[in-house]
């Protein structure tokens, strides 16, 4: 079931050559890994250019947003199966 | 006299096809279809892998009014098309997943695999946001010089993955294309690929069913990730199985035109003296009998190299557009006609720069809206002069909006641009012609530009929101307008 969160979170990423991977975040004290990265897009809106990416483990999907101005992370949905 | 002329490059031009037909068979067809399967359904599953193998439609507005936009291959397997409404789909189906349209998403997928088309040719279409033609040399390519700070430096020729090289026949680079596609956008994205002479001919190729698609399901024959080459000497064999309607741009309309003269299959159409065809059509009856027969003729519109030049003769044949509109199913009902009039203001900005970035005016416009008891209200009307902007319309369709009585709640606004020619300079803004000021101030800059020029501040208008996002920058009257038209993909081009 699909759920909208959008609430703040703490994120571990990779920054590699040309893209950034997230490896886990912690959302309400809790740590979850990241198993795949699905699929990554941006979107700009007024000056600010917004990073999503689409990752899962092996029972959940989550979307994530960074926030390029304020580096900010935040949890925007999550499927659970 | 246009007509002989054009009768006698035809008949020499078909007598140069059947000669070369030899040495085609020596040569690959040249010009590809990319075309990407069930391409937003099968994003929104790329995203989400417990989506995958489910029924699954993408919708701009989860309105149980509202259309699917795009169906999954699980979903059509149902029965469940495009256009067909969420609360069909959902009695056809319970359990399918109904998600709203990302448009960034799919554009972004778009972008990374036209990249991957960059690598093969610098010869791309990207027709829509699903499909993209290529057009692939046949011969290795000689390499090109380049000019660098005084020495002269060869540069090899494109055809290969990530670098220059050695040359691939079209069936390799299409076979490489899919595996790229699926190794460096998402493993859940198919294509399908189709190798021809022409455009036309390579999109009814990538339409075919592939060879052991089972028949007869709910959703019809199977024709997703498959790739099929047309060669010329087949079309009589390919076009004994289809119908008229089944070609690429053949409208009903033109079916029925066609079937009057006798012409009631693609094959009868492919062997119909040209000469006839043109007496009938003009030039359309002679580009049409071009395309069913295999011979170039419309060239590939490039994403991002565009020469002026190729633009003009793209508009000098018979796809010109022929109106730009925008519509929206509303996400709430109402019959407060002040509030409705941003929607159409929002509808008609969407609709002008569309029209702006194809270089076109227009001398006339539409407004229609769809009521909830059933009623339609729609008129359109020819204008004295050209009008380009969002703002026209807008002041131009207050007239007839202000005669309209809504007797039940608005549920579908349509509005766009007809009588379309291409623009030739500059025009200035014609706003308050006669025509009540519908709540713009009169005083605005829009409309009191001194020095800078009304024209000038549009392009700027445009380039901002070009760079930043449809509506970074827009009229007062839009300030509260994000929720209504959200940012959306058209259909085709």
């Amino acid at each position: 079931m699909l759920e909208q969160i959008n609430q703040p979170i703490e994120v571990a990423a990779h920054f590699g050559l040309h893209q950034v991977r997230p490896l886990k975040f912690v959302w309400r004290g809790r740590e979850y890994r990241v198993q795949k990265v699905n699929l990554t897009w941006s979107r700009w809106e007024g000056r600010t250019k917004f990073y999503y990416f689409a990752v899962s483990d092996n029972a959940n999907y989550y979307k994530l947003q960074f926030n390029s101005e304020s580096l900010a992370w935040t949890l925007l949905e999550s499927y659970v199966e | 006299m246009w007509n002989k002329e054009l009768t006698n490059y035809a008949l020499t031009n078909s007598g140069l096809a059947i000669r070369n037909s030899q040495s085609e068979m020596r040569q690959f067809p040249r010009i590809m279809l990319v075309d990407m399967n069930s391409f937003f359904a099968s994003v929104e599953q790329q995203a989400n892998p417990f989506w995958r193998g489910q029924p699954l439609g993408v919708c701009v507005s989860l309105h149980a009014t509202s259309t699917l936009i795009a169906t999954s291959k699980e979903a059509k397997a149902l029965g469940i098309k495009t256009g067909t409404s969420i609360y069909k789909a959902k009695k056809i189906c319970p359990e399918i997943v109904v998600v709203e349209a990302e448009p960034e998403k799919y554009r972004e997928v778009n972008r990374r695999i036209n990249q991957i088309f960059g690598d093969y040719t610098d010869r791309v279409e990207s027709y829509s946001i699903d499909e993209s033609f290529l057009e692939l040399r046949n011969n290795p390519p000689q390499p090109s010089l380049t000019l660098r700070e005084g020495v002269a430096a060869v540069k090899p020729p494109l055809n290969v993955r990530g670098g220059r090289g050695s040359y691939k026949n079209p069936l390799e680079v299409g076979a490489e294309i899919k595996k790229r596609i699926k190794a460096e956008v998402g493993e859940w994205l198919t294509c399908s690929v189709g190798i021809s002479s022409n455009k036309f001919l390579a999109k009814l190729a990538a339409d075919m069913p592939a060879r052991h698609a089972s028949q007869g399901e709910a959703g019809g024959e199977n024709t997703s990730d498959n790739m099929t080459v047309i060669w010329r000497e087949h079309l009589p064999e390919i076009y004994r199985r289809k119908k008229l309607t089944e070609l690429w741009g053949l409208s009903r309309g033109w079916a029925k035109r066609l079937v009057r003269l006798g012409i009631l299959t693609p094959l009868d159409l492919m062997n119909y003296p040209v000469a006839n065809l043109i007496a009938v059509f003009g030039k359309s009856g002679f580009w049409l009998w071009q395309r069913v027969n295999g011979l170039e003729i419309d060239k590939l519109r490039i994403s991002d190299y565009g020469l002026e030049e190729e633009s003009a003769i793209r508009n000098s044949q018979s796809d010109n557009p022929k109106s730009f509109g925008n519509s929206w199913v509303l996400n709430f009902r109402s019959r407060d006609k002040e509030k409705l009039k941003s929607v159409i203001l929002r509808l008609a900005e969407k609709a002008a720069r569309r029209m702006r970035g194809e270089g076109q005016v227009a001398r006339g416009l539409y407004l229609s809206i769809r009521l909830t008891s059933g009623e339609h209200l729609g008129q359109s009307k020819k204008l004295a002069g050209p009008i380009e902007t969002g703002l026209e319309l807008y002041e131009q369709v207050m007239v007839i909006w202000k005669s309209w009585q809504l007797q039940s709640e608005a549920m579908h606004i349509a509005v766009g641009f007809t009588n379309l020619s291409p623009r030739v300079n500059q025009l200035k803004l014609k706003l308050n012609c006669g025509l009540t000021d519908y709540g713009l101030n009169p005083k605005s800059a829009i409309r009191n530009l001194p020095g800078l020029g009304q024209e000038s501040l549009q392009k700027c208008l445009d380039t901002i929101n070009d760079k930043y996002g449809e509506f970074t920058i827009r009229s007062g009257l839009l300030t509260r307008s994000s929720d209504y038209a959200p940012d959306s993909i058209a259909f085709g081009r």
